[in-house]
């Protein structure tokens, strides 16, 4: 899209000048131009470009959190439909890049509600990525089928596409989520237990190790040389240490296995949704 | 507000009237250098702080820039440098600028901020006693509220007493830092010395009531908790194992170890809550002498 269609002609020199250094990947001193462009501006549209343009800048510098935010700046109030959508689909770039997922896809739910479908097409790849990101499987499932549907390819293609994405989107392989709050109610209740919930039985085994060994040392310590409050001191002391790191640990246990297994599933996801050119 | 005038000169069109409604109006003439300061002016203000820093260090390669211009470049340099924390740059850019210059006054104001946040209280005082308030009342007034605020950071309450009633107006930019500074003045004025030594007993009595007693309420149970455990098995091996025992020599030392170091504990919390309370005080007494500098300048 040639954005520089929106200046006016006296903007133009400038906006040809920040776009030649964009070109010649002068990001950083492209960024300021455009930033220059955006300070002249005598409309909201040309702002809005601007800024827009300026955001690719960012992205060209890897600096995502810095686009998203210049992007938010953007008032979409008199923009014509085809500048709110490079702003919007822009910004859930920038967010999905960011790893802001509710960002990206809030602004990907604007496009489908308050622009024509022509524009649908457009945002469907990132909109089905960034829901996956979300563990929104169900919905980007849905959103690809009803894509599909609207795409001008024979019949057996897409059934062949769908016959995939029903498979890559069984609900039976959607990873299980962990509620860490569970965890760590768990561990309350049993030492191990929420370490084992959020799947390392390892984990668990080892706390079970340790407190079977203070609960041997305390009782030793009070059966056979009968110092009871010292033996219980001891069992306690050790409990204590298992039991509140253990509520802690499994939390954040149950937190890393959510991340893995989505990052597995949704990295093969990508791979399928990029590979069928969405 | 600062503006940016013809000449590519900043000054602040609040020092003249810090009573009237002000308006950031930035005028723009067809000189190069003039234009790129004022879009500047416009990139620090909206917290674009990199690229403010980058164009600045392309404009100062710019050898047909003019002496007024100069200031204003160091000014927004300093300005910037202040927004971004970097004290020590910040004080090396405000003192380039020309003793003559309209914005010498804004960059003293600043100057005086940064000595203060590197450490240097009594420069910062110096600095700001320099500063000329002649036919200047909201400046004057500036003035008041600051050596009222080092008033403060000095706790000589008598000092700040005197100079609150030179007060002549209820200049609303400042009016939000007068009223704070009046409620700190009050907070350290009510403010009890405790004893670390009445500290100390109260910890030797039950551990952890020292702390209690010094102003951490939540402390004694955390230390009562930590103690407690050690006392048990102590006094049981005292009883069973005898006093000249290993098992008791080496359980006492741990039990002594924490409820000795808890007594010690308390009676250095005094001071330490002490220096908290008077820590904190002194953090928002900054924070409110930095607030005015962005609403004035």
């Amino acid at each position: 899209m040639c954005l520089l269609e929106g200046y006016s002609k006296d903007l133009n020199e400038y906006a040809g000048r920040a776009d030649s250094l964009f070109n010649e990947g002068a990001y950083q001193e492209a960024s300021i131009e455009f930033e220059r462009l955006a300070y002249q501006a005598t409309s909201n549209t040309e702002r809005t470009i601007a800024i827009v343009r300026k955001s690719d800048c960012l992205v060209a510098l890897s600096n995502f959190h810095s686009a998203k935010s210049n992007l938010l700046r953007i008032n979409y109030f008199s923009l014509n439909d085809s500048i709110v959508f490079e702003a919007r689909f822009k910004t859930a770039y920038s967010a999905y890049l960011d790893e802001d997922f509710s960002l990206a896809n809030n602004q990907m739910f604007l496009i489908r509600q308050y622009l024509p479908e022509i524009y649908h097409r457009k945002s469907t790849t990132l909109y089905a990525l960034s829901l996956n990101e979300d563990r929104s499987w169900t919905e980007a499932h849905e959103l690809l089928i009803a894509d599909l549907a609207k795409r001008s390819i024979p019949q057996h293609e897409k059934d062949s596409i769908i016959q995939e994405l029903n498979s890559a989107y069984n609900e039976k392989d959607f990873p299980k989520y962990r509620d860490p709050e569970k965890a760590k109610n768990l561990s309350s209740v049993l030492p191990g237990l929420g370490q084992l919930y959020a799947g390392y039985p390892q984990d668990a085994a080892f706390t079970w190790f340790f407190l079977a060994a203070g609960l041997a040392t305390g009782a030793y310590t009070a059966f056979v040389f009968r110092y009871f409050v010292t033996g219980l001191s001891i069992w306690g002391g050790i409990g204590e240490r298992l039991y509140s790191g253990g509520v802690r640990r499994s939390a954040f246990l149950a937190e890393k296995k959510n991340y893995n297994t989505a990052r597995r599933y949704n990295d093969s996801l990508k791979m399928l949704i990029l590979q069928l050119n969405y | 507000m600062s503006q940016v005038l013809d000449s590519g000169m900043v000054i602040n069109d609040s020092m003249g009237s810090l009573d009237s409604v002000k308006s950031e109006v930035i005028t723009v003439e067809q000189d190069p250098t003039s234009k790129e300061l004022a879009f500047i002016h416009y990139l620090v203000s909206n917290e674009l702080y990199g690229d403010a820093q980058y164009s600045l260090n392309a404009l100062e390669q710019d050898s047909s820039i003019l002496e007024g211009q100069k200031d204003s470049i160091e000014y927004f340099q300093g300005w910037l440098s202040y927004y971004q924390r970097d004290f020590d740059n910040s004080l090396n850019h405000f003192n380039q600028i020309d003793k003559q210059s309209e914005l010498l006054v804004a960059s003293q104001f600043f100057s005086v901020m940064c000595l203060l946040e590197l450490g240097d209280n009594v420069g910062a005082e110096g600095l700001l006693n320099e500063i000329s308030s002649k036919d200047r009342p909201d400046i004057a007034e500036l003035k008041i509220l600051y050596q009222s605020g080092f008033a403060l950071l000095k706790r000589d309450y008598a000092a700040y007493d005197s100079l609150v009633a030179l007060y002549k107006t209820n200049n609303y930019l400042i009016a939000a830092e007068r009223t704070g500074f009046d409620q700190y003045a009050n907070d350290l004025r009510v403010y009890k010395d405790k004893s670390p030594l009445v500290a100390g007993l109260l910890s030797a009595l039950v551990p952890g009531l020292g702390k209690y007693y010094a102003g951490y309420k939540g402390h004694p149970f955390g230390a009562l908790a930590i103690t407690l455990p050690f006392a048990a098995p102590a006094i049981e091996l005292a009883i069973l194992a005898g006093l000249t025992s290993p098992l008791f020599i080496a359980s006492g030392a741990l039990f002594g170890l924490f409820y000795f170091g808890n007594i010690w504990g308390s009676a250095l919390s005094v001071k330490t809550h002490k220096s908290d309370y008077y820590g904190e005080i002194d953090y928002n007494i900054v924070i409110d002498l930095h607030v005015p500098l962005r609403r004035v300048f």
